[in-house]
């Protein structure tokens, strides 16, 4: 393997050894505590533009599945890992996590001090640009200071066509923010009729569909900067049809509700935190992702109600509307990977939809 | 803490340590009493373990009972203390039955004592499998099929829909053997007629066999308002077919997906939440690689080896939230307290680390048990080592169990046939690990030996890779790079130095030059997420250093290791019992041990833990890092001590009498000891003790022992002054015992030994004194003989007091096995006189 460097704005430097694509790619960094599902993670969308530290050291110690991706074409920037465990690299028939990257054209990083690198993040309090190098030099960095991350990243990943998956169950509409291919797997176990719409999709557009539910997905980056014309567009759909809003789309929600959504300090990606459902006050683990929360004072209580909360940084993970049947998580509650204790909001979602019905 | 309504707690203790379990227990009843305490629960503590570390934790343990564990014992305990509650989960299976025999007898419901725990019916489908596999069948859990039959025709139905390998057991059998596994139509045949023929029902049972599925241990957390977490899941390298507790683990597993994870973790939760067990459950579950289907096999929910080695690998107190949550309290309502981030009782532990446990054999002392493994459990203890990947965990536990006997190493496989290899692959014996590697070494495939050994290929992955790297150090003697990777991946100097034919000073002196230092990192539950801190460290050769000097003045204490035949964990108590004393001298104590059942690491015994094999070098450089003044290390580390003697220590090494001496075992004879604290001035008497008769063989044994001896009057005074002055001669400070051997009315001295191990823990709680902080006070220089003296005088007369050892020859199948003191696993102490108080 050849000498690779994980370098970070502030200067820091780590020295590891390549594995993957040989490609030169700048993001953010960020780590994830999770220890189960490193396939499913690299291909979750919610990491366009940012490079993933694995803060398990044991990476990639059964081989790339072909029924476990999040998406089709991962636009992760990096990975980041102690240890690669290569399996599968003594069969040419068998997908590796090395070859995997390498045709997806990611950089992979390995013998890195990965829980050196978590406590630099969690101690910056903000996130930290870095860059996959196979050079140090000051070229590097002034490439590095010099890029400015896109605040486009919805419309990287999300698709520009609409596409169906065909069911014999109820009709929904997901509107594609970055989708993760677990939303699609729960829609497809309950034998919904799904139809993807790019999330540029207007509410005239979708309820042409004449759908029983919509589902927003979860995606990348900023919910700020997200255009107008989608807010406007969750405006409507609450009003006709039960919405489902998840991660991005969640933030999403909770903006085109008048709250308001601001940066985590330092983003939490994992699966272990005690989520807390207020109604029943049970508590679960759910795998959750992201960089930005919602502002509790700014949440209008005579239009949401919190229906989830973090217990560890309080942060708000669940809405739901007071007027409509519309509600939304921060979480993923399709897992992949992480617990399965929330799915039943899928069958929550199916309900909304068969009572709707009825009332036609 | 908040305050309970739970008053009074009747623990229920282990009893002598077995095969089944160590000193897991004792380290678990040790913590939850400690909590207890803190609650403001008062604690009944029921035991007969004279190695016990919990019975002599007077601070914590209101009513210390040593009696015999039975329900005349107990419900004695109960009329006299009357408490509110019982708890079963720190005494094994034993605990459960004593537990259910009391409920039977209507002394729970008339007391109106509260189970902690388990409700009632738990206890009983805990005690019988039937009930259990009833009600798991009853909540669709997925269990393995097994169908009754009454022909053969049928057995073949049965058997083509399940697939083979089947196993066929007789129903209500006439004779014990009548189970038969079953690969094919042909063997099927037979096995049905004669399981048949030696039926009473003349039924058959056609089941479905898991030999050869993933092991996977589940070990899950729920409170009284139905709060459930996973604290870990545990992947057995070895498949169904071999003991989960002879099989290397690791903590987390490396082979599984997401999916086959959270598949398992409902099915735990489900169960947990169905028995509504308060606290820790371990489910265990075979798993079919194949198609991801995978069984219940085994519900435990109580503390074990696994409870132990999930607290030590994760650094999450599971014995101390257990505790509380036993009290009542909800995980969301558990402060861990200012090390710990707020709700880190409900942050599911995660790791980035890698645990890995090997199991530590008996072989050496019960030379004719059979090394070949099997579902029933060999090992007697079990160590383990922590790295950043699976090779350096593996090479770390492997480090840490350096009393394996040699033809457990690598050397010794290269002189098997290729024949004997093939048969040690398929019928696996203890020891196994260096048995794959040598097999690699013979051009085995990855695919082909996964095949043999159904162990996932992924470890044969790493296996091939300590193997190229043991190569590749062998190739080049000297190289820097090859040095750097081979530390990287947990190599030891001995090993290192051992392939390049040089001594590990030298590897040591180039690690040095080429300033290679291990650095130090902490083991807490969120993977560097959270600023917190459990003081349990691993090291890494890393860039990040987290461990620092412990405030001092400090001591170093080396544990003892894994649990081994002889001294069972008498060492281990010593040294737990040492470092408190250790702590109320003002030292700041500094553990190193990889042993994750002893009571030693038991976080709130001392300042600092180092989850390190004792290995010269990794002391060297903890002795420059933590810089003691103390440094305790046992007799039988030799190659340490003999590495320390040759450098200038800046502390005080003492060493600690683990090694026994065997030239006074064996001698069928009567034999009394005199036994001492000596202080470098006067000997100061304990009294004395003599071996007992075994009632089978009529002869006399050291491993049953009797306080005090009977020695006539005549008899007395000339030889307990013939053993003072034999004592005084003696060059250190510390316990000794002078053992006479009696011939016809005659006293002959044999010897004067360093008061053996175990007999100090059975003393300790005869004359209830701790006589391992006696022997701290001694090597300190605080000793004050005369005060000991004075409190021994004091002290109650416990009356007579007896000392029985127990074996592990009928676990290990070796029929006509000799009592020896080296094949000691645990014993029980009983006061034949009831003293007046022996709390």
């Amino acid at each position: 393997m050849t000498a690779r460097y994980l370098i970070f704005e502030d200067g820091t430097i780590f020295a590891g050894e390549g594995f993957g694509a040989p490609a030169v790619t700048f993001g953010e960094v960020v780590f994830n505590t999770s220890m189960t599902g490193y396939q499913e993670i690299i291909t979750n969308q919610i990491y366009n533009n940012q490079i993933v530290v694995f803060s398990q050291p044991n990476i990639g110690s059964y081989r790339i599945q072909h029924n476990i991706y999040e998406t089709i074409v991962p636009t992760i920037k990096g990975v980041v890992v102690h240890s690669l465990a290569n399996a599968g690299a003594t069969s040419a028939r068998q997908q590796t996590l090395d070859r995997y990257l390498r045709q997806m054209n990611i950089p992979g990083i390995t013998n890195i001090d990965t829980r050196a690198v978590v406590h630099k993040l969690r101690d910056a309090g903000k996130p930290l640009k870095g860059s996959i190098v196979p050079v140090p030099d000051d070229h590097a960095f002034d490439q590095l200071h010099a890029t400015v991350l896109t605040n486009q990243q919805v419309a990287q990943v999300a698709t520009p066509k609409p596409y169906p998956n065909p069911g014999v169950g109820m009709s929904v509409v997901v509107v594609d923010f970055g989708l993760k291919n677990g939303v699609l797997r729960e829609l497809s176990r309950r034998k919904c009729n799904v139809t993807v719409l790019p999330y540029t999709a207007t509410a005239e557009e979708i309820l042409r569909l004449d759908p029983d539910g919509v589902v927003l997905s979860s995606g990348p980056g900023d919910p700020n900067s997200i255009k107008r014309s989608v807010l406007e567009m969750i405006q409507q759909i609450q009003t006709k049809v039960p919405l489902f809003a998840i991660g991005l789309g969640h933030e999403l929600f909770a903006i085109a509700n008048g709250a308001t959504v601001e940066r985590n300090p330092v983003e939490h990606h994992g699966m272990n935190h005690p989520l807390k459902e207020i109604i029943t006050d049970h508590i679960v683990y759910a795998n959750q992702g992201g960089g930005y929360r919602i502002d509790p004072h700014t949440v209008d209580r005579s239009q949401l109600f919190i229906t989830y909360v973090d217990l560890i940084d309080d942060s708000i993970q669940g809405l739901r509307h007071r007027h409509y049947p519309a509600f939304s998580v921060q979480f993923f509650p399709d897992g992949a990977p992480g617990p399965d204790e929330t799915d039943g909001l899928f069958d929550e979602f199916l309900d909304m939809m068969k009572r709707k019905e009825a009332r036609r | 803490m908040s305050q309970t309504s739970i008053k009074s707690v009747l623990v229920i203790g282990a009893g002598a340590n077995d095969i089944q379990h160590g000193d897991e227990l004792d380290a678990a009843t040790f913590e939850i009493v400690s909590t207890f305490k803190k609650l403001g629960i008062k604690t009944i503590l029921a035991d007969n373990n004279p190695f016990s570390v919990s019975l002599e934790n007077r601070s914590a343990v209101d009513h210390a009972c040593i009696g015999p564990l039975n329900v005349e014992y107990l419900v004695n305990l109960i009329d006299r203390y009357r408490p509110a509650a019982i708890l079963p989960t720190v005494g094994n299976q034993h605990a459960f039955e004593l537990t259910q025999e009391l409920l039977e007898k209507g002394i729970i419901q008339k007391r109106d004592i509260q189970l902690l725990g388990v409700p009632e019916a738990t206890v009983r489908q805990v005690n019988n499998p039937v009930l259990l596999s009833r009600t798991l069948h009853k909540m669709d859990a997925p269990m393995k099929t097994v169908v009754t039959v009454s022909n053969y025709q049928d057995a073949l139905e049965e058997a083509q829909k399940l697939g083979y390998p089947v196993i066929i057991r007789s129903v209500l059998p006439k004779s014990n053997s009548t189970r038969r596994i079953v690969h094919d139509q042909r063997e099927l045949a037979s096995a049905v007629q004669s399981c048949l023929s030696q039926s009473r029902a003349e039924q058959v049972l056609v089941q479905q066999s898991l030999a050869g599925y993933k092991e996977i241990e589940v070990m899950v957390q729920r409170d009284a308002s139905g709060t459930m977490m996973m604290l870990s899941m545990v992947e057995d390298m070895d498949p169904i077919g071999i003991h989960a507790g002879d099989s290397v683990a690791f903590n987390p597993p490396q082979t599984l997906l997401d999916r086959q994870i959270q598949d398992m973790r409902d099915t735990a939760f489900a169960i947990t939440r169905k028995l509504r067990i308060v606290g820790i459950n371990h489910v265990q579950f075979a798993l079919n690689p194949d198609n991801d289907k995978f069984y219940v096999i085994k519900n435990s929910p109580y503390f074990d080896r696994m409870a132990s080695f999930v607290a030590q690998s994760t650094g999450y107190p599971i014995a101390r939230v257990s505790a509380q949550l036993y009290a009542g309290q909800r995980l969301r309502d558990i402060d861990l307290g200012p090390n710990y981030v707020h709700h880190a009782a409900l942050v599911e532990p995660t790791m980035d680390h890698i645990a890995a446990r090997v199991p530590v054999w008996g072989f050496t002392e019960i030379p004719e048990a059979s090394h070949l493994l099997g579902t029933e459990k060999k090992s007697v203890g079990t160590v383990f080592g922590v790295g950043r990947s699976t090779i350096e965990a593996l090479f770390k536990a492997i480090e840490s169990r350096y009393r394996e006997p040699a033809d457990f190493h690598l050397a010794a496989q290269k002189k098997l046939t290729d024949d004997e290899l093939i048969v040690k692959l398929v019928h696996p014996e203890a020891g196994r690990l260096f048995v794959l590697i040598e097999a690699m070494n013979r051009g085995y495939g990855v695919d082909e030996l996964a095949e043999m050994t159904k162990i996932d290929p992924f470890y044969f992955d790493q296996i091939n890779k300590m193997r190229l790297l043991i190569k590749e150090v062998v190739d080049n003697p000297g190289k820097e790079p090859v040095l750097i990777r081979a530390k990287g991946c947990g190599l030891s100097n001995q090993l290192i130095a051992r392939l390049w034919k040089t001594t590990p000073d030298r590897i040591y002196q180039m690690l040095l030059d080429h300033q290679i230092t291990s650095k130090y990192k902490e083991i807490e539950p969120s993977a560097g997420e959270f600023d917190q801190h459990t003081s349990s460290f691993y090291s890494a050769l890393e860039d990040e250093n987290e461990g620092t000097k412990t405030a001092q003045p400090s001591a170093m204490v080396i544990g003892t290791g894994g649990l081994q035949l002889g001294l069972s964990n008498s060492g281990d108590y010593f040294v737990a019992a040492m470092i408190q004393q250790l702590h109320r001298e003002g030292y700041h104590t500094v553990i190193v041990d990889t042993n994750p059942s002893s009571v030693a690491l038991v976080s709130e015994l001392s300042d600092k833990r180092y989850l390190e094999p004792p290995t010269p070098e990794n002391v060297f450089q903890l002795l420059k890092v933590e810089q003691p003044q103390l440094l305790f290390v046992p007799a039988s580390y030799t190659q340490l001590l003999d590495a320390l003697k040759r450098v200038n220590l800046e502390c005080q090494l003492i060493v600690l009498p683990d090694d026994r001496l065997p030239q006074l075992d064996n001698r069928a004879a009567k034999l009394v000891a005199f036994n001492y604290i000596y202080d470098g001035e006067y000997a100061y008497p304990l009294g004395t003790t003599t071996n007992l008769l075994s009632p089978e063989q009529l002869n006399y044994q050291s491993t049953a022992i009797r306080y005090p001896a009977a020695v006539p009057d005549y008899a007395f005074q000339p030889i307990s002054d013939q053993a003072s002055s034999a004592v005084m001669d003696q060059d250190e400070p510390g316990l000794f015992q002078v053992i006479f051997v009696k011939a016809g009315d005659e006293y002959h001295q044999v010897g004067v030994q360093p008061l053996p191990l175990t007999e100090v823990a059975f003393l300790s709680k005869v004359l209830c004194v701790s006589l391992p902080g006696i022997f701290i006070q001694l090597v300190t220089g605080k000793a004050a003989g005369e005060t000991v003296a004075e409190s021994l005088k004091r002290a109650n007369d416990p009356g007579v007091v007896t000392y029985r050892a127990t074996f592990p020859f009928k676990a290990l199948h070796v029929h006509d096995g000799v009592p020896t003191v080296n094949k000691i696993i645990g014993a029980r102490m009983q006061f034949l006189t009831l003293p007046s108080s022996n709390e």
